[in-house]
């Protein structure tokens, strides 16, 4: 995220702070599956510190929690995951403690702007 | 035919005559029935004796003749509806927001109930985490410090989370807070709650006490009158030198 092919990384700190409580509220979950509520509460302040900083958040961390109760949307245990084809095939990822619905079709036209060629910058090719 | 004509023509007109006879002489028999009176055919009175066949008998007050102090208010249904009607909406709207609110957030938590059950050996892999987490943001050899990188440290101390470190309480007011030591499971706007090796969880102000973390060869103090903000602000925050005044 450097200007003009310079390698300076910008918020570093910050990336570094958001993966972090992202794998915190991973383990605190593995480890013992009532931390629900310490969960919630690392994910809203890794939310809290993103939107601060007004930086750009992975889609991968974005669709890996639930945007109403903040809780990590773990297949089988916190989330529920079904496929269905009655108007146009999409997934549904429903959270099972608060009953939220994330819905995601299946186009193939569809580009994630991570996945865009223009979302690099020339400088940077990974 | 003639004769015939004049009964055809008089017979329309005669029902006419009888029911406005018949009217009249209903009214009156009505009239007379209610009052009682046929002499007194004044309006008050008549108003009352309507008021009393109509209105319930809780509604009747013991003046009836004073019509001054009688007001039926016919537009109450009215507002209720609408009152009604604007709460409605207010919940539709609620449910189209995809944050909940306070209200929803409260009742969802079950705050750390658990709090008896927890123990202080699944927390440390959380330890560990961040350890690694630390020694990654500081990115300084901490066996080998040298006075010149502490302004920079600090700064990154201030920026960085601090869910995971082991933390012991240095000074504090509350002479029974001292001492105790500890991982960060929590860290709210004015709390640390920390998980001690007794597997008990202590939750301890920020405000009037110090705390201190070990790092390798470097011990890093927090003042917790100044870290009153939220985790997630304070990485926003500016922070400014304050001096502090000793307990």
């Amino acid at each position: 995220m450097g200007k003009d092919g310079t390698t300076r990384y910008l918020h570093k700190e910050i990336f570094q702070r958001v993966g972090f409580l992202l794998q915190a509220a991973n383990l605190v979950l593995k480890m013992d599956p009532n931390n629900i509520e310490l969960c919630r509460h690392y994910i809203a302040t890794m939310r809290l510190v993103a939107e601060k900083h007004v930086i750009r958040v992975h889609p991968y961390i974005k669709r890996s929690f639930c945007k109403k109760c903040n809780i990590l949307l773990l297949p089988g245990k916190t989330a529920k995951i079904r496929s269905r084809s009655k108007s146009e095939p999409h997934t549904v990822i429903t959270c099972k403690l608060c009953g939220t619905v994330k819905r995601f079709m299946w186009r193939k036209s569809h580009q994630l702007w991570i996945e865009k060629q223009e979302a690099w910058l020339s400088g940077k090719k990974s | 035919m003639a004769e015939g004509k004049t009964t055809d023509s008089q017979k329309p007109g005669l029902p006419i005559v009888t029911n406005v006879e018949v009217f009249s002489s209903l009214e009156k028999e009505d009239l007379n029935s209610i009052t009682g009176n046929v002499n007194v055919r004044n309006r008050s009175t008549w108003l009352t004796c309507f008021m009393q066949e109509h209105l319930p008998s809780n509604r009747l007050l013991a003046n009836e003749d004073d019509m001054s102090n009688k007001f039926v208010s016919t537009d109450t249904s009215r507002k209720h509806k609408k009152k009604r009607q604007s709460k409605q909406r207010i919940k539709v709207s609620r449910s189209v927001l995809t944050k909940s609110s306070s209200y929803e957030r409260r009742k969802l938590s079950k705050e750390l109930t658990t709090r008896s059950t927890q123990k202080y050996s699944t927390y440390l892999p959380l330890k560990t985490l961040w350890t690694s987490y630390i020694e990654d943001l500081l990115q300084v050899d901490l066996s080998k410090l040298t006075t010149s990188v502490f302004p920079s440290l600090a700064q990154k101390m201030m920026k960085a989370d601090l869910h995971g470190c082991p933390l012991r309480v240095r000074k504090s007011k509350c002479p029974s807070y001292i001492g105790v030591e500890g991982i960060v499971i929590q860290e709210t706007r004015n709390m640390f709650t920390l998980i001690t090796t007794g597997d008990r969880v202590k939750r301890i102000p920020k405000a009037n006490s110090v705390f201190t973390t070990v790092l390798g060869n470097a011990v890093f103090t927090i003042h917790g009158n100044h870290f009153l903000v939220r985790p997630g602000e304070r990485a926003a925050k500016k922070f400014k030198t304050k001096p502090s005044i000793d307990l």
